[in-house]
């Protein structure tokens, strides 16, 4: 039975289209694939991805192989957001084009409530997952860049494989899971780990190792180097002796 | 004396015995119904008062409330007798002084009906706002000690993402109402839409 016409639902498509492409924009910036889509998308705008690593490796100039990691991460952000855009089109085309032979079949119209309640619904899963995917991305993104700049310290100062904590941010929302792989039993004082025991993908819960991609979307735990000497003070991060490593004394082994 | 006949005087008391014993059966029947009817009220009324009492159906911590709103979803029952009594109304003169205490008595038991829906849902939404106020964000704050062990750039790169997160999903909105428009206009010119 006939529902919207291929051309009715190119035009749908292309709605949903222009949409995320609009909302990719202004999450990445201007990136190679959305560059030549809008005349709109001709500058870049003031806060997006790529602004986030800049200020995670020290809101300097990104060398040659800072540049090569953000246009992966940027790739790959746009690579998400492109799945959730033909989810989204696929599903509302399907969603209004069955209302529409529906109504052709009984000799009636769609209703503007019923239009409004399919796309309501979709709009509604397709917002949830965006900003799944927006702090995911912006929580990896902020990470890799530390991770950059910790390495690039470390290979300056001659550390082969240096020691990292995460800075835990928030008191009162601060989940278990960051809490057991960032914390020690005390509670305050910041777990160590060595750069190389870091998994560089998504986390699953239940890992014995933290993510410097994050451990959860909403994670705002912060990678962070701890220098040689340097150690904790009631959480403080403090210059203990110079012979101090504070990695060997979380684990016994100094 | 001699003249009468005893073999009809007996089954004449026998018939008046059998009638009486019939009346006697059917109006203790009738009582006893009643009885049980009234008794079955009782305990549901007991047990929307006393939830979580043992062998009742109510659980501790329960809305009794709710247990109310169990029992009659949408007013179905009332409903029911929203009906057979309007169709009582149609077999009265119109008019008439029962015909009128009729009409008030359906308008109240038809406003009660209303003041009761409106009351379950006005409580449905009590407990929405409840749910929305506890999920809601709370501001992005930095405890004293990510304030002291985190580097200016970090801590502004996490400010930043807070705040690129929020463009995103605001601008979100703005983005969706307008392709809502597109594909209204769309289905207007493809003549599916109406009303």
């Amino acid at each position: 039975m006939y529902g919207v016409s291929s051309s009715g639902k190119e035009n749908i498509v292309l709605a949903i289209e222009r949409m995320f492409d609009s909302l990719a924009y202004s999450f990445l910036g201007n990136v190679p694939k959305l560059r030549n889509k809008s005349p709109f998308f001709g500058s870049s705008p003031a806060f997006s991805l790529a602004n986030i690593f800049v200020q995670a490796i020290g809101n300097k100039e990104p060398n040659f192989l800072e540049r090569d990691v953000i246009r992966s991460l940027l790739a790959s952000s746009f690579g998400y957001i492109e799945g959730l855009k033909n989810k989204t089109s696929s599903n509302v085309v399907e969603g209004v084009d069955a209302l529409a032979r529906e109504a052709r079949i009984s000799g009636s119209h769609v209703s503007y409530a019923q239009v409004a309640e399919i796309i309501s619904a979709e709009m509604g899963k397709a917002k949830t997952q965006l900003k799944l995917i927006a702090e995911a991305e912006t929580t990896k993104t902020r990470n890799m860049g530390s991770l950059m700049t910790i390495a690039n310290d470390a290979n300056r100062q001659g550390i082969e494989d240096p020691a990292v904590f995460f800075v835990v941010v928030r008191d009162g929302l601060l989940c278990n899971e960051c809490k057991r792989l960032h914390m020690l039993d005390d509670g305050i004082t910041p777990r160590v780990w060595k750069m190389s025991q870091l998994s560089m993908g998504w986390h699953k819960r239940g890992d014995d190792r933290p993510s410097a991609s994050g451990e959860h979307p909403h994670c705002r735990c912060s990678l962070t180097q701890l220098p040689p000497g340097w150690g904790f003070k009631d959480g403080y991060v403090s210059f203990i002796s110079l012979n101090h490593d504070e990695y060997k004394k979380q684990r016994g082994e100094e | 004396m001699r003249n009468q006949d005893w073999k009809l005087k007996y089954q004449d008391l026998k018939l008046k015995f059998h009638d009486a014993v019939d009346v006697a059966f059917r109006l203790g029947f009738e009582q006893g119904a009643q009885n049980a009817q009234l008794q079955q009220a009782q305990q549901q009324a007991a047990a929307a008062a006393q939830p979580g009492q043992p062998g009742q159906p109510g659980q501790p911590g329960e809305d009794p409330n709710a247990q109310m709103e169990q029992q009659q979803p949408d007013g179905s029952e009332l409903d029911q007798h929203i009906s057979q009594l309007e169709s009582m109304v149609g077999s009265q003169k119109p008019g008439s002084a029962e015909d009128a205490v009729l009409q008030k008595s359906i308008r109240d038991i038809k406003a009660f009906q209303f003041n009761m829906k409106q009351a379950a849902e006005l409580k449905k939404s009590e407990k929405a706002i409840a749910g929305i106020a506890k999920a809601m964000k709370t501001p992005f704050s930095m405890n004293k000690t990510a304030t002291k062990n985190l580097a200016p750039h970090a801590q502004k790169a996490l400010n930043d993402q807070e705040k690129i997160v929020a463009d995103l999903m605001k601008s979100f909105e703005d983005e969706a109402a307008q392709a809502y428009k597109s594909i209204e206009k769309t289905l207007s010119l493809e003549q599916l839409l109406k009303g």
